[in-house]
């Protein structure tokens, strides 16, 4: 049995209860609820997982079986070499790769341009812009999906042909206007100390410079934020690159889990799999950087 | 300083756009097919591959670009505005006159009228792509639904018996069958199968459209007419009538005494991973039987296909449908000549030209070399040369024990009925919202309610575009 | 609002040169981000309002409000309206109490605070399409799914779980909790943990036992983070598309699940019908715009009144 620490509830002096209510009965009873509850929904929250994880593992006849087993009676390995081969796999996590870096690289670029520009230079009618990004913010884009999908299949070249139509760009370059990243840099340029700013321009420092040697190199965190932010959404993003990425072999990911579902080339117990493989990627990313995304994320809910 | 920095921020947007326009290439006439096979079907894709060789060898004028594509409602549309719509697609029967509404396909008539192909075609098939005159697509093969039975679960639950050489007994010494030939008696049958096990009786579609367009055939088989034209011209729409009332109570009757899959959504596409346990009995296009084997694992020997069951005593009718390839509206006359051409190279054309029967063959022999069955197909020509020639190559090539599935061919031509003519799909998913709602209360929904109100939706539609 | 204290108003003397660069140089760093704005966010929303009062997206006819009124006519609009309510109401039964309960706790253990932490957040980190695919598969019907497995434990028969009219709204609504709690859960606990220790200390001192101090003290402290995330998770919810598309086979059974999100993506997409669709998007805009403006109303109406204590 592991050994319960218990001197951590005896130095406990935060919270509604402390140290002293841990003396009595009834807080001893609450922690050992508290404790019992986390477990339970720590169960609920990994166990989905784990099936998908061991269901995925299973042969078709024993996916198919009545007779229920949490783990595989024989651990299929092979069977992810053969499903990598036949979904072609590599190919759509390169694409995912290559839609994830230009996403991350436009969420970056463009909205700390423009948090810049109405935080700190602060031109003629700054205020007008930031209202406007604001109200696009209040409203989700995916209700405006047809008519920017016509307007991007609209763009056509002289022979007729889209451009922008089974492409990255627009997948990236819609990341570049987001407003939800554009708020968490403005809110981060003005916690900035002015006196920094304007002892840099009393050096004769043009604006570019002060943003280049000044501004950037203490946004090193936040930007380190909206990387994280975007890449996570736009590995996981649907909507659009499922109208757009129309050719396979420009397919990302999530588009293609989307087609095999209705598709007869995998059965049930390799569709899992696929989900599975997914899905690592992400567990990945979760596991380098879960202070960043875990700390970040309670600030994010909160809108001004 | 100032021109620098905008222009940094400026070139990049630019270079962007520009380098996306790259591409372009050579003058020759591009043909994006498709019906070109999935990657993973790797049989299919080389012998595709072969005849594109082939073709572009001798027509150096074209180049043929793979292009699959399988027709989805929820997606020809952002395909069509995308511009990434294929020179030439499959689709459905039901299809090109909306499609033709919505200006997405062309009308190929003079191309046809050329070869004299025009002529040659399956009549009924020529109808469902005619509109004002026009022909609209090439007919790939057409599909009636039958019924299919798994004859080991029949035989496992005392239903059917074997002779002394384990063949199943479907008929008795008067030569009368002993299967289900009635609702009535698939819901006699339904009741022993399911006595004992998991297994339930038949698999009713009623999710994706799928439902509505077998509850059409069966609605038939009840003696109901869903569409018809009164004497001054005007389309009514008869979704109510007391024989379909009657169609949507079988129904009723058969989920409220557990004969039915638990899912109040079923789709097409589940039929062959449920027709090995699941259910004894599916109602089934005669184009796609082979999947019984190839993705339900089920042996074809193990399976009869049937005649449609009758309601009336009277009607036996298949719902009969298929797939023809329609062409993009941007096509022009070139490409779809080009493409025209090409299908002498792929065994879709009318000729007996010895390439057409070369790639036929291809064909049968790719299925042969895959293991997959090969069962009688309903021919998408009507000249007799092509007839006879087709025929005798499917002889040839069959793999399915004809006693099992001869009664459906034999009887097709004669029960074969096209679909209804208009808005066919949105007729569908009524009577699918009709047929669901039966299934989730099949104890307190009123089939007649429910198809008064899918048949005002299709009137209203009537009403609203075609009668004027 | 964002005026910063040190700000250089009283130097007004600069040149016009140098304000004039800034402008410039402002403006050219704004301009690439604002063309994008323009073309992915902007212009097409104000293209949808404008195209719910045509009769096509090319704005060939102006029809007034005809598209509303055959909205409104849609068996299937209402349906979805309704669902919407439903999807509020399940959410806030299963969804809305769930995390504010799980930051309470994570801010009370002291043990293995990293390990609860991470293994509540991991299926927040699970991509939308892949969890409902998942889901979908943990609802499905077969004697081998997993809620069937369990029924089967006490010797029930297999239910159909998402063809269930009445269970398929709490169903996906288990699913969009089972994804997001864990990230509501970590905003509670970052509230939970700015309460003012002080705070408990007095009540303490005051004899307060533990059921007191929660009430008088921690639920008040957090009241606006919880009306916050009310606010947010029913605009979420009114959002809610892929899980009605993919766990409710487009949003059945009967339209049960149908969502209004959902809804207008058919009407475009895959019904063609692209004005009417674009009327949808205006509805469902204004609502979600509505709670907006109650929730701002509300959070000033709170400062007002809880501005004189704190000071």
């Amino acid at each position: 049995m592991i050994r319960f620490k218990t001197h951590r509830l005896r130095e406990k002096t935060q919270g509604l209860y402390n140290f002293s209510d841990y003396k009595k009965a009834s807080g001893k009873a609450f922690y050992g609820i508290a404790i019992t509850i986390l477990l339970l929904f720590v169960f609920i929250a990994i166990t989905p997982i784990l099936y998908l994880f061991f269901s995925s593992l299973k042969t078709l006849e024993e996916l198919n079986s009545i007779h229920y087993t949490f783990f595989p009676k024989e651990w299929d390995f092979a069977k992810i070499g053969v499903v990598w081969t036949k979904v072609n796999f590599g190919q759509y996590f390169l694409n995912t790769f290559i839609l994830v870096i230009g996403c991350v690289v436009c969420s970056i670029f463009f909205n700390a341009l423009l948090a810049y520009g109405t935080a700190i230079v602060k031109p003629v009618g700054y205020k007008v812009i930031h209202g406007l990004v604001m109200l696009g913010y209040m409203i989700p884009t995916t209700l405006a999906i047809l008519p920017l999908f016509l307007q991007i299949a609209a763009l056509k070249d002289a022979d007729g042909m889209p451009i922008l139509m089974n492409t990255y760009w627009p997948l990236w370059l819609a990341y570049g206007a987001n407003a939800y990243y554009y708020m968490l840099f403005r809110n981060h340029f003005e916690k900035l100390p002015v006196s920094l700013m304007e002892a840099s321009s009393i050096d004769g420092a043009g604006n570019m410079e002060t943003f280049l040697r000044v501004v950037l190199p203490l946004s090193r965190s936040i930007i380190g934020i909206v990387a994280i932010f975007s890449m996570t959404a736009s590995y996981s993003d649907f909507l659009l690159p499922y109208l757009i990425l129309q050719d396979d072999s420009k397919q990302t990911l999530m588009v293609k889990i989307f087609n095999l579902s209705s598709a007869t080339t995998l059965d049930p117990s390799e569709f899992l799999l696929v989900l599975s493989l997914s899905i690592i990627p992400q567990i990945i990313i979760f596991i380098l950087f879960q202070k960043q995304i875990m700390g970040s994320n309670a600030n994010s809910g909160m809108k001004e | 300083m100032k021109n620098k920095t905008f222009g940094a921020f400026v070139l990049p947007l630019g270079a962007m756009l520009l380098s996306a326009c790259g591409g372009g290439g050579g003058d020759k006439i591009k043909l994006r097919i498709g019906f070109w096979p999935e990657p993973t079907e790797t049989r299919e894709v080389a012998m595709y591959n072969l005849w594109k060789e082939a073709f572009e060898a001798e027509n150096p004028e074209y180049t043929i670009i793979a292009d699959p594509y399988t027709y989805d409602t929820t997606t020809i549309m952002s395909k069509f505005n995308g511009g990434t719509l294929p020179t030439v697609f499959q689709t459905w029967f039901t299809e090109p006159l909306k499609l033709k509404n919505l200006n997405i396909i062309r009308p190929i008539t003079s191309q046809l009228h050329a070869l004299g192909w025009d002529d040659m075609m399956d009549d009924g098939m020529k109808t469902t792509m005619t509109f004002d005159g026009e022909i609209y697509g090439v007919p790939r093969d057409g599909y009636g639904l039958g019924l299919l039975l798994n004859m080991k679960t029949f035989y496992d639950n005392g239903l059917l018996e074997k002779d002394k050489d384990g063949k199943y007994i479907l008929y008795d010494e008067q030569d009368k069958p002993l299967y289900p030939t009635s609702f009535e008696e698939i819901y006699e049958a339904s009741l022993a199968i399911s006595e004992y096990d998991d297994t339930k009786g038949i698999l009713i579609c009623s999710a994706n459209k799928n439902g509505g367009w077998q509850f059409n055939n069966i609605a038939w088989n009840f003696g109901a007419n869903f569409q018809t034209q009164d004497e001054k011209g005007k389309w009514v729409a008869h979704l109510d009538s007391p024989e379909s009332v009657k169609a949507l109570s079988w129904i009723q009757k058969m989920k409220q005494d557990g004969l039915l899959l638990n899912s109040p959504s079923v789709t097409y596409d589940e039929w062959y991973s449920s027709i090995g346990s699941k259910v004894a009995m599916a109602i089934v296009g005669s184009d796609v039987l082979h999947l019984a084997q190839t993705s339900g694992g089920v042996n074809m020997d193990d399976l009869a296909f049937l005649p449609m069951p009758t309601g009336d005593g009277v009607h036996h009718t298949s719902l009969y449908g298929g797939t023809p390839f329609v062409f993009n509206k941007n096509a022009t006359d070139a490409q779809v000549e080009g493409i025209l051409k090409f299908f002498d190279y792929i065994g879709r054309s009318p000729t007996t030209s010895e390439r057409n029967v070369a790639a036929i063959v291809d064909g049968y022999e790719v299925s042969k070399a895959k293991n997959q069955p090969v069962i009688p197909k309903i021919m998408p020509w009507k000249n007799e040369d092509y007839l006879s020639m087709a025929k005798n190559l499917e002889t040839q090539y069959l793999s399915v024990d004809m006693d099992y599935y001869a009664d459906f061919y034999d009887h097709i031509d004669q029960n074969k009925r096209s679909e209804e003519p208009y808005y066919t799909q949105e007729m569908y998913e009524f009577l699918d919202l009709a047929i669901q709602s039966v299934l989730t209360a099949p104890d307190t929904a009123s089939p007649s309610a429910l198809l008064t109100t899918a048949n005002a939706k299709l009137q209203s539609l009537f009403d609203q575009n075609l009668n004027h | 609002m964002y005026v910063s204290p040190g700000h250089p108003k009283a130097k007004k003397k600069r040149n016009w040169k140098a304000i004039l660069k800034k402008n410039a140089f402002g403006w050219a760093i704004m301009i690439p981000t604002l063309l994008l704005f323009g073309f992915f966010v902007w212009v097409p929303l104000g293209k949808n309002i404008v195209m719910s009062f045509f009769s096509d997206a090319n704005f060939s006819t102006f029809v007034g409000t005809r598209n509303y009124e055959l909205l409104f006519q849609m068996d299937v609009f209402l349906a979805s309206l309704g669902n919407t309510f439903k999807y509020i109401l399940w959410s806030l039964l299963i969804g809305y109490l769930v995390p504010i309960l799980l930051g309470f706790l994570l801010s009370e253990v002291v043990h293995a605070k990293g390990f609860f932490r991470v293994a509540l957040y991991l299926p927040c980190m699970i991509s939308g399409i892949a969890v409902v695919f998942l889901f979908r598969n943990l609802y499905g019907d077969e004697p081998y799914s997993i809620l069937n497995v369990i029924l089967g434990l006490f010797g029930l028969p297999a239910q159909s779980w998402a063809g269930n009219v009445d269970l398929i709204i709490p169903l996906i609504v288990l699913a969009m909790t089972w994804r997001g709690a864990g990230s509501t859960a970590l905003i509670y606990l970052s509230s939970f943990q700015q309460i003012d220790n002080a705070m408990y200390e007095a009540a303490r001192i005051d004899g307060a036992g533990a059921w007191e101090r929660f009430w008088r003290i921690t639920i008040p402290s957090i009241k606006s983070t919880m009306l916050t995330l009310l606010i947010l998770q029913i605009i979420s919810v009114f959002q809610v598309f892929y899980e009605p598309m993919i766990i409710g086979n487009w949003g059945g059974p009967v339209n049960s699940s149908m969502s209004l999100m959902l809804l207008s993506y058919k009407l475009a997409f895959a019904d063609f019908n692209y004005p009417v669709s674009a009327a949808c998007c205006v509805v469902l805009a204004l609502i979600i715009l509505t709670f907006t403006l109650i929730y701002q109303g509300v959070v000033k109406l709170l400062d007002r009144v809880s501005g004189g204590a704190k000071a």
